[in-house]
């Protein structure tokens, strides 16, 4: 992916996300057709909201388009909203923890993870990945293998990675 | 006839989009009304000669997406203009429509997938078509 693209993405979703903290937003990229996805998951803000229709309409067009850059779109996805709702519903039996969340500095052996705290900040963007949804998602202390510091580890599609490290790949 | 013969093919294709739409078959309602979108585009291109021939092959269709938003961009208002990059996505949901196993199964889905986003760059082509 060019990087001038992917940069001007972040600074993208960045604005959005100062306005509209609590909005869930990734981008996908379609390799074969060269085209950057950027998806969020709020239907009423899409389809009933003027502010924020002017308000991300302003952003393509001094982001993207004043920069000639047109393989891009955005708006609400379906899919990705149901995939993520999904995972969040499951995090209310288990738990999501924030990648960077210092609070907790070790969990115990056999211990819940769902016993320990949830905060809001739990999602986050991340440009390090195309499926940007970035957070530690675990169910158990089993399934991770070895986590003394639980906060350092980052799901990414199923993998887990150093939160500190992203391409490394831990488990 | 010229070129406005495009707009009689989009009609043509709305029309059967509406029939296919009222008949709950949404795939065929999806590439119908795709296709009357991508007619009308090609129509307002050719009136205000910007049009050119794209490519064919993979990515021709988002390829003169992106040539056609960078020329009416100037036209559009803020609200319209997040709007157009929504077309690559209907396109997507053509080919789904067109060529794959899933379907489209329920009114509701189709709304939010599809037709929320047809009607709002559909209304901008016809206020552009003028």
């Amino acid at each position: 992916m060019p990087n001038i693209i992917v940069s001007k993405i972040e600074e993208f979703v960045t604005k959005i996300k100062e306005k509209y903290p609590e909005l869930v937003v990734g981008y996908v990229y379609y390799e074969e057709e060269d085209e950057y996805d950027i998806w969020h998951t709020d239907s009423d803000l899409q389809f009933s909201d003027k502010d924020f229709a002017k308000f991300t309409g302003i952003l393509i067009k001094e982001i993207f388009y004043d920069n000639d850059i047109y393989n891009i779109s955005f708006g609400y996805d379906f899919d990705m909203a149901n995939s993520y709702y999904k995972r969040y519903k499951m995090s209310q039996q288990t738990a999501y923890i924030h990648a960077e969340q210092q609070t907790q500095t070790s969990i115990e052996p056999n211990k819940k993870i769902s016993q320990y705290t949830i905060g809001s900040s739990a999602i986050e963007y991340s440009s390090d990945i195309k499926m940007s949804i970035n957070i530690v998602e675990i169910t158990t202390f089993d399934k991770i293998k070895c986590p003394e510091d639980l906060q350092q580890y980052v799901s990414i599609n199923g993998q887990y990675y150093n939160a500190h490290n992203p391409g490394g790949l831990v488990a | 006839m010229g070129y406005k013969a495009l707009l009689t093919k989009a009609d043509h294709n709305s029309e059967l989009g509406e029939y296919a739409e009222e008949k709950e078959y949404f795939d065929v309602a999806i590439s119908r009304y795709y296709y009357a979108l991508y007619e009308k585009a090609i129509y307002i291109a050719k009136k205000r000669n910007f049009y050119l021939e794209p490519k064919t092959g993979l990515g021709s269709h988002e390829t003169f997406i992106n040539h056609f938003t960078k020329n009416v961009s100037s036209k559009l208002k803020p609200e319209e203009l997040r709007m157009m990059g929504k077309m690559k996505a209907l396109k997507r949901l053509r080919v789904i429509a067109d060529y794959k196993e899933e379907s489209m199964e329920n009114i509701s889905t189709y709304n939010l997938k599809f037709k929320y986003y047809f009607n709002s760059i559909n209304s901008i082509f016809d206020r552009l078509i003028g």
